[in-house]
């Protein structure tokens, strides 16, 4: 089993969306059936819902694998709530963990 | 404008201040903190509302370029860097001069502190509110036609993020307007491969209830009409809540035309009724998500209507609570007098008359005392502060432990107390803790700790000041003693008597006079208040390891639960609450110094001895064994008369000569009663235990 890590930019705004989906979609490709993909956003300093939408389509690829994907997000800012600014989020049932 | 509004939008203005130093603190503790920074806005943009409405326009322009630096950072969920937690601090000092002295509050100040945050903040667009939003405060205020819910929903179009829209910004907007639930929608978002990052796949489902207009969410989203899908209608809440409470699902669904039937079916299952409504009997899940988003709105918004209620306070001005406390003094006394003129009379149906208002009286002052007792930790939390900027100008590491805030001490005394302790806790600063550097070297944490502990004890709350620092230099404290002529050359004292001289009057031991303490102006004033106050200030020290200053204060200063007793013709009082145990036995000619109870030598002494008496002993005596603290101490009297409550009448002078009384009582007889001052007697007696 392959674990792979993704580090999201300090700078994650739409701009930067484009490169972390290229590395996301390679990740995927190496990763097998319980692979762990975790993509770490802890050190996102600037983030916004584009980045946030790319995380949903990744979280369900990835279960759509059978991969097991991580979100590491930073001690208060930038989970996908935040990014959405919602309290709630519909449309993702991928079983996702994040880390805090 | 009415001097009584004002009065209390500045009251209002200080606690919010308070509020917001506290925040920033905890912003410079954890700068990601999102929830600190929102309080830090909440509380800067309240200042900012009712400043400007109370004609205070300097504070509202000013609070609106710190909000704006703020907001900034908030906006962005930028963390707060130690330049915007040290402006906006500096700020919000500028805000409380303008409430308190506006004309000798600094304009250089004022536009060197906006040149600042316009630097640090990057100076943002200039962007005015104008608009005054108020959220639900009480469920009427829910309920009541003031505020409405708005049921919104915002589809960005596709190239929304190409036109340089950020759609959670303008959600953001939308929370800002009033209590706000929002449900993101990603069900449109594609697969990973197909992802176009530009291209926006995502709406948003928001309640909102609010004052304001629905023009206002127009507003939010006018650069977005002919593009974007925003749809705004109000929402009819009555089948979501009834009065006071929140329906449950089932109910909100039935009153939405869902078959009863199936809602009857779905409750007998013992499972959540939604699943079962979608899984077992087809209901689309549409219906039932949008009933649970509504329904969790609501629950929130009546949460913080609850909260909001059980908040409720009256301002009531502490010159009105004395005056209160005096006439119920006045009334204790009368009531006193009552039930002894009715006790000589005989008059059993005026008896009971007396027992009621002696009842009365005694609820009424009970409930008087305590709305004057307020939280320590309102005294405790200025100290933040204080030790922050400490630590900053001394440049040692600093960690303050508050502990037992929640301890309750009339307004009155907490008043007086801020002085002795700021004293106290720049002195721990500045004297007790070593620099980092040596902490490090002996072995310590580089950071030194001062902790503030409040507890009660009987009839007395001590507050103890403690650092971890290096302890008392007690070699250079006699020098300094002896250099300043407060101890002869050849006098020998104990570490304890040595320990004391650092109250002497001009006493210190600094070598350099700081901008913190070394004036030779400090403790002697800590002692001389707590004096005043009928506390006992005491300093207990380890070498290496740190001091502990403990002030012992009287937790009421008016009105006290007494122990009446009788030595010759003199009446005394002893606090009940210092009355460990009474007992009777015959007289000796000539007593013991020490008593023995159980496993304890308690130090005894007659009150005929304490405070001389001509007429003749009676054959037994009534010992009463008082304790304060860790003290403990046996007075012989002629009688114990029992319980009595008393107003404490204040001896002035006189006390100062009378060593173990406090103050004087009237009786019920308009005689008077000394009252006894336990902790001082329990102390000067201590000597007496021999040591093992």
């Amino acid at each position: 089993m392959l674990d792979i890590t993704v580090l999201a930019p300090e700078n994650s705004g739409i701009a930067a969306v484009a490169g972390i989906k290229a590395e996301l979609m390679a990740a995927l490709d190496k990763a097998g059936s319980g692979s762990t993909i975790l993509l770490d956003i802890s050190k996102t300093k600037r983030a916004d819902s584009s980045l946030a939408q790319l995380i949903i389509a990744f979280e369900r690829d990835a279960a759509a694998k059978g991969c097991k994907s991580v979100i590491r997000e930073s001690e208060s800012r930038h989970s996908l709530l935040t990014m959405f600014c919602c309290d709630s989020i519909e449309g993702s049932n991928a079983e996702v963990r994040h880390e805090r | 404008m009415n001097d009584k509004l004002i009065e209390t939008f500045l009251d209002e203005a200080h606690e919010l201040l308070d509020g917001l130093e506290d925040h920033l603190l905890d912003l410079e503790k954890n700068p990601s903190d999102v929830e600190a920074m929102n309080a830090a806005f909440r509380a800067l943009h309240s200042i900012k509302g009712s400043a400007s409405m109370f004609g205070f326009e300097a504070v509202g322009a000013f609070a609106h370029e710190v909000e704006a630096a703020l907001d900034h950072f908030r906006s962005q969920s930028l963390p707060a860097t130690p330049e915007l937690s040290d402006a906006v601090l500096r700020s919000r000092d500028h805000i409380r001069a303008l409430l308190d002295t506006p004309d000798s509050a600094s304009t250089e100040e004022r536009e060197d502190l906006i040149a600042t945050l316009a630097a640090i903040s990057g100076k943002v667009t200039e962007k005015q509110e104008h608009l005054t939003v108020t959220a639900p405060k009480s469920i009427r205020d829910f309920t009541a036609s003031a505020f409405k819910t708005f049921r919104i929903r915002y589809k960005p179009s596709a190239d929304a993020y190409h036109r340089g829209v950020k759609p959670e910004s303008l959600i953001r907007e939308l929370r800002e307007l009033g209590e706000a639930s929002v449900r993101c929608d990603t069900s449109g978002v594609p697969a990973l491969s197909g992802l176009d990052p530009e291209t926006c796949y995502l709406s948003w489902d928001v309640l909102l209830t609010t004052s304001v207009l629905k023009s206002a969410i127009d507003d939010v989203f006018i650069f977005e009409e002919g593009t974007s899908t925003v749809l705004v209608e109000e929402a009819d809440h009555d089948d979501v809540i009834d009065g006071n409470h929140v329906r449950r699902l089932g109910e909100i669904l039935a009153a939405r035309s869902l078959p009863e039937k199936d809602i009857n079916a779905a409750l007998s299952r013992q499972r959540p009724i939604g699943e079962i409504l979608v899984k077992d009997l087809g209901t689309p899940k549409a219906v039932v998500d949008d009933a649970l988003f509504e329904q969790q709105h609501a629950r929130g918004i009546v949460q913080a209507a609850r909260e909001e209620s059980d908040r409720k306070t009256i301002r009531i001005r502490s010159d009105k609570l004395d005056g209160l406390l005096n006439l119920v003094g006045e009334l204790v006394t009368v009531q006193a007098q009552l039930s002894q003129t009715v006790r000589d009379s005989g008059d059993r149906h005026l008896h009971g008359i007396s027992d009621y208002v002696k009842r009365l009286a005694g609820e009424l002052r009970a409930t008087s005392m305590e709305l004057r007792l307020v939280p320590v930790d309102s005294l405790f939390a200025k100290f933040k502060r204080l030790a922050r900027d400490l630590s900053k100008n001394l440049g040692k590491e600093l960690e303050l432990r508050l502990e037992g805030g929640e301890t309750e001490i009339d307004k009155s005394v907490i008043d007086v107390l801020n002085d002795p302790l700021v004293h106290l806790v720049r002195n721990a600063a500045d004297h007790g803790l070593e620099q980092t550097a040596e902490r490090v070297r002996k072995g310590k944490p580089p950071a030194g700790t001062i902790t503030m502990k409040a507890q009660h004890a009987g009839a007395f709350v001590r507050i103890s000041v403690s650092d971890d620092g290096e302890g008392l230099d007690r070699e250079k404290i006699l020098q300094k003693a002896i250099e300043r002529g407060l101890v002869a050359s050849d006098t020998r004292l104990t570490d304890d008597e040595i320990d004391q001289l650092i109250f002497k009057p001009g006493f210190s031991t600094a070598d350099v006079v700081s901008s913190v303490s070394g004036r030779g102006v400090g403790l002697d004033v800590v002692k001389t208040a707590i004096d005043q106050l009928g506390g006992i200030l005491t300093v207990h020290s380890w070498i290496g390891k740190g001091t502990e200053f403990n002030l012992d204060i009287p937790l009421t200063l008016a009105i006290i639960d007494g122990f009446l007793v009788r030595s010759g013709i003199r009446m005394y009082v002893i606090p009940l609450s210092s009355v460990d145990s009474c007992f009777e036995r015959e007289r000796s000619n000539d007593p013991e110094r020490l008593i023995v109870r159980g496993k304890d030598f308690i130090p005894y002494v007659s009150s005929r001895a304490l405070f001389g008496q001509d007429e003749d002993a009676p054959v037994r005596e009534e010992v009463v064994i008082v304790s304060v603290f860790d003290s403990k101490l046996a007075i012989g009297f002629d009688q114990v008369i029992g319980g009595y409550q008393t107003v404490i009448k204040p001896i002035g002078e006189i006390a100062r000569f009378a060593t173990g009384i406090s103050g004087a009582a009237i009786l019920a007889d308009g005689g008077i009663a000394l009252i006894l001052d336990v902790a001082a007697l329990a102390r000067s007696h201590k000597n007496a235990i021999p040591t093992v």
